[in-house]
């Protein structure tokens, strides 16, 4: 008894002495003080599971230290110190879809290139404020349009409400949408096809520019091939290396393009009408104004007039010696793809640097999306999922995550793709396997559900999912399906600090948020704390 | 065919056994981990005993007679059934008759239609009792009807609830009149005069324009709240208001009708200024009724919407009262539903845990004393059975 008492005292002294040692050095530096939560039940979402009178330090933004032992710690200088004993901390939840705060005037329209950032209300200060007295700390949120490749989601950081755009991160992902009906293709199947032909464009397109960058490469290289053998050449004659010194040759656009007005012949002011018309046709080459020099094309290479007229007079004289042979037809510039804006993020897409979530209810168009996924190998998300647990094998085999809205039948918006609709969706998906089980606050413009986002995986919690899978789906796996999994999500020693302070369980009735800190900054407190 | 006959025995043995677990006896006792009582609070070892469908005896460690089946739910919490003031389930699209403004007679009791889909979904909800009512596009509705959500066909329908009026603005429009609010005011003022006239008239109708029932008023707008208060006074009339979601910003309007309020649907879209009104009309002594609006939204926003109140700082007990007791004052049934005390129906809810914490689950629905809903196993993983 008296050893392990002493035992105790070992590790409690022991773990003042490190933490006042983290004091000790925060104190000299700058940003947000040193905070240090005790005596709460800490949830952390991470390995450490859920943790009896927990301690929580916050320093610099991140949170510095988790663990135990927090009711016993006794006060430091220059530190805050929150008595949190009897509540509840979780970080701070992340609400993976939602539609919070989007200006919910007029039509909106559907393309790769439209930004959920664009449609925000700036006056929708006082809805974030609300989901984020809710707990709620990030926010996914989606463009709006209804049919096809709609546009990219943004990830919002509830930190300085004055200004959104700071509060933006830097993930992002493309959103399309099929089955909801009303404003999409007339038919379901041409909603699909105009879906499928989006992905399949965008390939298109990829391999296109891909092709013509190799030939550009190929064509380069056979240029400055053809060039160094021109130039030492050249170098016997001394009148024109003075002129032009290889050192000067002319830099080449980034994709090769041969910059600069082309060189006059010395002559050119006295030639007569037909000497110039046979020299023209004896330069031209298709797409350049010869008198002008390069209109079209790149504008951010560096232009070097002149420069090139050794290298352009010798490839002629070269290709001349060679008699006309199949050489210099090789050397013709391969001809640029068109540029497409919209078909550019769906290659970025393609390429996995941009997730892609398809909203999705019906069982059949969920299972059209993971054929979508897998032919064109996504990092693809489903959301909206309503009729996921209809096709339960087919999401399992998938392994994508699945992110829920609203667990009970929307009213107002269109009713019909939430038909099939059950709350016990999230827990039959969980029962056969699906490992990543988010549940967000769904599709409604302007005002979400965001405000109640606890309450929403509460009711998972009712129809049979663990409380423990609840509340990973609106913290870590949240953020794993928002892609900012490294930094936020749970709370662990290095990440950021987004915390959430409950007066009791965080799916309870009851629970209210007392308090809230973004990045270690509180910014929520509840009136009488 | 005789193959399709025994199948046909099966089905009947099955189902049989499904709802006779209770339904066969005229007793039954039911020993839980706690029940709510009638003022909301939570009472631990339960025993209830139901004779002939209604509540012989409730409370803590009552001894059970001998010879009285048994059902333990020593895991799980007894709460009323919920009770929802303004429905139209089974009924939706078939409340309005576009022809007439005016359909004083009308009555929702023919609308019922007992087998409809939508009451296993109230069921599934914990909502035992609604008010069948028309719709919103009439000035006079007709008379609502107060029904049960399961159980026999014989003790559904309990008969008629409040009138139903409306001066929302789809009440109101350019093929018919009255054309507005006005108009609308004034039809009613003589129907009224004409009523309290006619002494003979004993109809529903009549009956709200003498002051001797209250009638519910669907809004929705500021604006016909406020005229209907000053309305409500001039005339001596008793209007319950519905969805009058801008209610905490007319609260003096609210509490000159001196009547409760029927709010909701509740969602959780819903901004703060709508949701707040229900605590606000508490504290200031105004019982609500919330409402669900099924099956325009789902049953199941009856009880979220209570939840959502407590989350906006209404108490356990008066978020309770405002899905049970209150619509049953409001239904005109108060003393046969909406709470678990001596005498009353035996209806109530069999939860997980708390009745109002959506984290508990309904596992099953007694109407009457008779089990009228079962949920399925939930979802679990195949390591959690074997374990």
């Amino acid at each position: 008894m008296r050893r392990t008492l002493i035992q105790a005292l070992t590790i409690l002294v022991t773990c003042v002495v490190v933490w006042s040692a983290d004091v000790a050095r925060a104190q000299d530096e700058k940003g947000p003080g040193v905070v240090i939560i005790r005596g709460a039940t800490v949830w952390t979402g991470a390995e450490q599971g859920t943790l009896e009178d927990g301690m929580i330090m916050l320093r610099k933004g991140k949170v510095s230290r988790v663990g135990s032992g927090g009711r016993a710690a006794p006060p430091m200088p220059g530190v805050e110190m929150i008595d949190a004993s009897g509540m509840y901390i979780t970080p701070g939840l992340i609400d993976a879809w939602t539609m919070l705060g989007l200006d919910p005037g007029g039509p909106v329209e559907a393309g790769a290139t439209q930004n959920a950032a664009d449609a925000l209300d700036c006056f929708a200060r006082d809805v974030f404020e609300d989901a984020r007295r809710a707990g709620v700390t990030s926010l996914c949120i989606e463009p709006p349009a209804i049919s096809g490749v709609v546009g990219t989601a943004v990830v919002v950081r509830l930190a300085d409400l004055s200004d959104l755009r700071s509060t933006m991160t830097d993930s992002t992902s493309l959103v399309a949408r099929l089955g909801l009906g009303v404003r999409g293709p007339i038919s379901r199947l041409g909603e699909i096809k105009a879906l499928h032909d989006a992905f399949e464009q965008g390939a298109a397109y990829r391999e296109s520019w891909d092709e013509y960058r190799e030939k550009l490469e190929e064509y380069e290289k056979k240029l400055k091939d053809g060039e160094t053998v021109k130039l030492k050449k050249e170098d016997d004659k001394p009148e024109e290396k003075a002129e032009a010194k290889p050192d000067e040759r002319p830099r080449r656009g980034p994709r090769g393009r041969r910059r600069g007005p082309r060189p006059r012949p010395s002559n050119f002011d006295s030639m007569s009408d037909s000497e110039l018309l046979a020299w023209l046709q004896d330069t031209h080459v298709p797409g350049e104004d010869p008198l002008e020099g390069e209109t079209h094309g790149d504008e951010d290479a560096p232009i070097a007039p002149e420069a090139e007229k050794p290298a352009k007079d010798a490839e002629k004289k070269d290709d001349g010696k060679k008699g006309g042979k199949k050489e210099g037809d090789e050397l013709t510039k391969p001809e640029r793809p068109a540029f497409d804006a919209n078909l550019e993020v769906v290659v970025r897409a393609l390429k996995r640097e941009l997730p892609v979530r398809f909203e999705a209810h019906r069982p059949g168009d969920i299972a059209f999306a993971l054929k979508i996924i897998s032919e064109f190998h996504l990092d693809g998300t489903i959301v909206g999922a309503t009729g996921a647990y209809l096709a339960k094998d087919r999401v399992v085999d998938a392994g994508v995550p699945i992110v829920f809205g609203q667990l009970t039948g929307a009213g107002g918006f269109d009713r019909s793709h939430t038909a099939e609709f059950d709350a016990e969706a999230p827990a039959a998906l969980a029962a056969v396997g699906v490992e990543s089980i988010v549940i967000g606050s769904g599709r409604k413009g302007g005002n979400s559900g965001a405000q109640y986002l606890a309450q929403n995986a509460a009711i998972a919690v009712g129809h049979g999912l663990s409380e423990d899978s609840a509340l990973r789906a609106i913290t870590i796996d949240a953020a794993k399906a928002c892609g900012i999994d490294e930094t936020l999500g749970s709370i662990e020693q290095g990440k950021l600090a987004d915390i959430v302070i409950w007066s009791g369980h965080p799916l309870a009735p009851d629970s209210v948020v007392e308090r809230v800190f973004v990045g270690g900054v509180e910014v929520y407190r509840r009136a009488g704390n | 065919m005789r193959n399709w006959q025994q199948q046909l025995a099966c089905v009947v043995v099955v189902v049989a056994a499904g709802i006779g677990a209770a339904g066969a006896q005229e007793r039954l006792a039911i020993r839980a981990g706690a029940y709510l009582d009638a003022e909301g609070k939570r009472v631990d070892n339960a025993v209830l005993i139901i004779n002939k469908g209604k509540i012989e005896d409730i409370g803590s460690d009552l001894s059970i007679p001998t010879g009285v089946t048994v059902l333990d739910r020593s895991h799980a919490v007894l709460g009323p059934g919920l009770v929802d003031p303004h429905v139209s389930l089974g009924a939706m699209g078939r409340t309005a008759e576009a022809a007439d403004a005016v359909e004083r007679d009308a009555d929702a009791a023919a609308l019922f239609n007992p087998n409809h889909a939508d009451f296993e979904k109230a069921l599934r909800a914990g909502v035992t009792t609604v008010v069948l009512a028309p719709s919103e596009t009439h000035l006079v509705g007709g008379v609502t009807a107060v029904v049960k959500t399961g159980g026999d066909n014989a003790g559904r329908m309990l008969g008629a609830g409040p009138m139903k009026l409306s001066l929302a603005q789809t009440a109101f429009n350019m093929s018919r009149t009255p054309t507005s609010l006005q108009g609308g005011l004034a039809e009613l003022r003589s129907m009224i005069a004409e009523a309290k006239d006619n002494r003979a008239d004993d109809s529903a109708f009549a009956k709200w324009a003498r002051g001797e029932s209250a009638a519910l008023v669907e809004l929705s707008d500021a604006a016909g709240l406020t005229a209907l208060a000053e309305f409500a006074k001039e005339q001596g009339v008793k209007c319950i208001t519905l969805h009058g979601n801008l209610a905490a910003e007319r609260l003096d309007a609210v509490t000159r009708l001196g009547q409760p309020v029927v709010l909701g649907t509740y969602e959780f879209s819903d901004p703060r200024r709508y949701t707040r009104a229900p605590a606000m009309l508490m504290d200031a002594g105004v019982p609500v009724a919330l409402t669900s609006n099924a099956p325009q939204y789902a049953a199941d926003w009856l009880r979220i919407g209570a939840v959502i109140e407590m989350q906006q700082g209404m108490s356990r007990t008066d978020a309770l009262k405002s899905v049970t007791t209150t619509p049953a004052t409001i239904a005109g049934v108060a003393d046969r539903v909406g709470a678990l005390a001596k005498g009353m129906d035996a209806d109530f809810v069999v939860y997980s845990g708390a009745p109002l914490d959506l984290r508990s689950r309904i596992l099953e629905v007694f109407i009457n004393g008779q089990r009228v809903y079962v949920a399925d196993e939930p979802p679990a993983k195949p390591e959690d059975d074997d374990a």
